[in-house]
């Protein structure tokens, strides 16, 4: 009978996703596109690295939370880490915003929400990257 | 000012309970699929990470507005 789980040879094979590396590529994407913005005022700029760090900051904290467990013997710990890095990502936004438009009120919106979601569809991208390349490797 | 805390409280809660709904559907789907073919596992966990970008996504959004809507539209409500 086959062995599965953990320490199965699949299990092996499948390894944690290099999430330093893909956060840090995304940061590295925010700050170069709002130097790039600097053109347009230093408020446009501002409204954009602080409206992609409002979506990096909670993602990379899911990510973290949602592959602190593997295998399917820890299936039961892997869904309560998503249930937690979830809530912990929704309060975490929450915080940033508030935060961002209590203290800075003379941003710009559009630029903030533009960044914001934009930086959302890159770490889709890349999330989709990674099933991708892992699925490529089983 | 009451309707836009009303119109915050809704946006807020909304979008937490979708978002939980969303959840429990897609933990119980990993567990049932976990333990009906456990070496696919691995690739489960990944394919729900992906999924649940795509479903907090518009929530997210939806709680920024009502952030921008309580401190900066109406900024004496807060």
């Amino acid at each position: 009978m086959a062995q599965h789980g953990a320490n199965s040879p699949t299990a092996a094979v499948i390894s944690r996703p290099p999430l330093l590396k893909i956060y840090g590529t995304q940061t590295a994407l925010l700050v170069l596109a709002s130097a790039a913005l600097l053109l347009f005022g230093e408020v446009t700029a501002l409204s954009a690295l602080t409206g992609g760090l409002i979506s990096v900051v909670p993602n990379a904290w899911f990510a973290r939370m949602a592959f602190r467990h593997r295998g399917a013997r820890a299936a039961g710990a892997v869904s309560q880490s998503f249930k937690r890095g979830e809530a912990g990502k929704f309060v975490l936004t929450i915080s940033l915003f508030a935060m961002v438009f209590s203290t800075m009120p003379q941003l710009q919106a559009g630029v903030l929400f533009g960044a914001f979601i934009s930086m959302m569809l890159v770490n889709l991208a890349f999330a989709w990257q990674i099933g991708n390349r892992r699925i490529a490797k089983t | 000012m009451g309707l836009a805390l009303i119109a915050v409280s809704l946006m807020i809660g909304f979008g937490a309970l979708g978002t939980a709904i969303g959840f429990a559907l897609l933990g119980g789907k990993l567990l049932e699929g976990s333990a009906r073919q456990p070496e696919l596992a691995p690739m489960l966990q990944t394919k729900m990470f992906l999924i649940a970008g795509l479903l907090d996504a518009v929530p997210m959004i939806g709680v920024g507005i009502a952030m921008y809507v309580l401190f900066v539209l109406v900024p004496g409500m807060a």
